[in-house]
């Protein structure tokens, strides 16, 4: 995906919210994904201490990124890796160019990476004639189809498996409805002869130790092993909030990830690479290069209220929990990161003015942060995108004494009812002659896509009052 | 440069920010019996599909690999570690299987056809083309983490595609290297001072769910996981 286009998303959000297709999709894979998720954590012993724990240890980890970068950096060179740093997408862009030029490389294959979405990695190398192929099987089927991945862990949760079995047909000449196995079976064919050609592998780093510069890369398939294995060189993209401390901060990372993400206890593959093959092992590459990367992050970085989401693990679960997600898919973000997380990094890492509407893409129910495996506040810090949003923006005189108005009846319990009563009066009108509500266009543009609610015959407090006369116990 | 400037950016990101502690982290109390152990493994490394072999003596674990050979293919072509125990197995689980082929992976130099005047480049594609054509690669586990069912491969002294080009993975580990969680496995191995450039974390066969989150076993990765856990003979 090229340079970001967030900024027509209520377009896309309003014609993918129409998408009922798109919907069944989305349903089918993130709520069977929500299912094993509360499966798994409902059989993890103390799971909420450990999501405690995990949270501490990427708060310990952000706030002492100072000492930790340098720290990786002197470890993982002492390893016989060599680091490399970039300030925004151009730059980590260059540096892997560079590196495959200059051992000329024609064909990278590539194991799943979020950065390499983010700084449209692939972009840069198609332009300078270089190969790059998608391994993981979700990514290969979004590069095959020509789309961006629509999801941080599921790339391709908007496609059913009659259109990748079209999609197949059409590129690689597989029979029409094959089977997901036959699907498989096929990217694995493919895919193997790549994995042998292939001059470079890119990966991406899931967690990275200070300690001991052990780069983590977690996965299911075994092509993020092909890539870090086969190749001659290896090169991990990595933002800077991927450090912890200590190798023993691994365990609980890796214990929360894979059951956040996909509902297991761990998954296929952890890799933890240190460096480049030693002369007493018989494979892995001879070169590895860690590219740690800032693109925005630093201003997370300097943000006290926004920091916490550098705690993210990218784990996806905010995606599969939201109401919002789940009826626009992630294209409509137009951005690598979707859902609750990318509506609340988008802002600080492409500039708010370009996804101001991006924070109001929540019904702030609050299930991501139910989810969350390290308990990002992601409510909270859309609320305070709004507020910045909103303050940014001189309030209108109608709006203010709306506002006035509201807060002088909400305090007064006569006005409210009296308030409370035209309002049903009011609807009650409107639902026997629909065309009225026509006449008033902020109710107009509300009821686009919604129902009016039908206010019920007695009010609450009401209701309330004649229970408690009832039992005056209060019971 | 940019190093620079990212890093000051990192620093003046932080002025004002509060470390706080390390959590402590939670530490199995003692380590449970073998017996205990045994038993985790096997139940969590089965919900991943792994299959799981608990015999008692060499012997036992010979006759484990050799079934595991002869339903593979009628002359499986295998790779091995050169590691003490999975050459020992392998070597006697071959010579049992009819037509099995074995090449242990111990030295580029042994790679077949190999010309003294080759490149080692070319000696290791070769290595590798060995390894892509097996239809079995035995391993040896350097630990078990009893918990999630995990092995865990060291790579000095091995070629890591033994565990990943075959279809078929069979580890073999003695069973005094069950431990209880990951924590213990990774604290295990710092101590030991490895300096593998890579440590593999092992859960089951190669998966995907990238379709209508369908699972499907065998990817990019082997399709068949054994793990042969061997017990001393009970005396
Ligand atoms: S914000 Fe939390 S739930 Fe969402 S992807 Fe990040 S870690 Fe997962």
């Amino acid at each position: 995906m090229a340079a970001p286009a967030a900024d027509d998303f209520r377009a896309r959000a309003a014609a993918a919210a129409g998408d009922a297709a798109l919907h069944r999709k989305l349903d089918v894979a993130s709520l069977r994904f929500l299912d094993e998720r509360a499966q798994v954590f409902a059989a993890l012993p103390d799971a909420e201490a450990r999501r405690d724990r995990a949270r501490a240890v990427k708060a310990h980890a952000i706030a002492s990124l100072a000492t930790l970068l340098p720290q990786l950096e002197q470890r993982f060179t002492a390893n016989g890796g060599v680091v490399h740093w970039a300030r925004d997408a151009a730059e980590a862009c260059a540096i892997v160019l560079d590196i495959a030029t200059r051992a000329g490389v024609r064909l990278v294959v590539k194991g799943k990476s979020m950065v390499s979405e983010e700084i449209a990695l692939n972009a840069a190398l198609a332009a300078a004639d270089i190969e790059a192929v998608e391994t993981d099987l979700g990514e290969y089927i979004v590069q095959l189809a020509g789309e961006p991945p629509s999801h941080i862990i599921t790339p391709a949760i908007h496609l059913s498996q009659d259109d990748v079995a079209d999609l197949f047909a059409r590129r690689l000449g597989e029979p029409r409805h094959a089977t997901a196995e036959a699907l498989t079976a096929a990217a694995r064919r493919v895919l193997r002869t790549k994995f042998r050609a292939a001059g470079m592998g890119v990966t991406g780093v899931n967690f990275a130790s200070a300690e001991s510069g052990a780069l983590v890369v977690v996965e299911n398939e075994g092509n993020g092993r092909m890539a870090l294995t086969l190749p001659r060189i290896h090169v991990a993209l990595m933002g800077i909030e991927k450090v912890v401390a200590r190798d023993e901060d691994l365990a609980p990372m890796l214990e929360l990830l894979p059951r956040s993400a996909t509902g297991q206890s761990l998954t296929s593959y952890v890799s933890l690479v240190t460096g480049p093959r030693r002369p007493d092992e018989m494979d892995g590459p001879d070169e590895v290069h860690l590219v740690v990367l800032d693109n925005g992050r630093t201003r997370l970085l300097a943000d006290p209220i926004m920091r916490e989401a550098l705690y993210c693990l990218r784990c996806g679960a905010c995606l599969n929990a939201c109401p919002v997600y789940r009826r626009i898919g992630g294209h409509a973000y137009g951005y690598a990161y979707s859902g609750p997380i990318g509506a609340v990094i988008a802002p600080a890492l492409l500039g708010v003015e370009r996804v101001a509407d991006l924070p109001y893409a929540s019904t702030l129910c609050g299930a991501c942060r139910d989810v969350c495996p390290v308990r990002i506040d992601i409510p909270h810090l859309l609320l305070e995108w709004r507020a910045r949003i909103a303050a940014a923006v001189p309030r209108s005189w109608g709006e203010r004494l709306l506002v006035r108005a509201w807060r002088t009846i909400a305090a007064s319990p006569p006005l409210y009812h009296v308030a409370t009563g035209a309002m049903r009066a009011a609807f009650a009108v409107v639902a026997h002659v629909p065309a009225l509500a026509a006449l008033l266009p902020p109710l107009a543009a509300w009821r686009r896509g919604r129902e009016l609610p039908t206010f019920a015959t007695r009010p609450f407090h009401r209701r309330w009052r004649e229970r408690r006369v009832a039992s005056p116990d209060g019971a | 440069m940019a190093r620079k400037t990212v890093l000051d950016a990192v620093r003046d990101a932080l002025a004002d920010a509060v470390v706080p502690p390390l959590p402590r982290l939670a530490r199995a109390s003692a380590a449970p019996d073998r017996h205990v152990l045994a038993a985790r493994f096997a139940r969590e490394a089965g919900t991943v599909g792994t299959i799981v072999h608990e015999v008692e003596g060499l012997g036992a674990a010979i006759s484990a690999v050799a079934a595991v050979l002869a339903a593979t293919a009628t002359s499986p072509r295998v790779v091995a570690w050169p590691t003490p125990l999975a050459r020992t197995v392998a070597t006697a689980a071959v010579a049992a299987t009819p037509g099995a082929s074995l090449h242990i992976v111990d030295d580029a130099a042994t790679a077949p056809g190999r010309d003294p005047a080759d490149d080692l480049a070319a000696v290791r594609a070769a290595t590798t083309d060995v390894i892509a054509a097996a239809d079995v690669g035995i391993t040896e586990a350097e630990y078990l983490v009893a918990d999630s069912g995990t092995l865990v491969l060291r790579a000095a002294g091995r070629a890591r595609g033994v565990s990943l080009l075959p279809p078929v993975h069979v580890a073999v580990v003695a069973c005094d290297r069950l431990v209880a969680d990951l924590g213990a496995a990774l604290a295990h191995l710092r101590a030991t001072g490895a300096r593998d450039s890579c440590i593999t974390l092992v859960t089951g066969p190669s998966r995907t769910a990238d379709i209508e989150k369908k699972l499907v076993v065998g990817v990019h990765g082997p399709c068949t996981l054994h793990v042969v856990l061997l017990a001393p003979p009970e005396a």
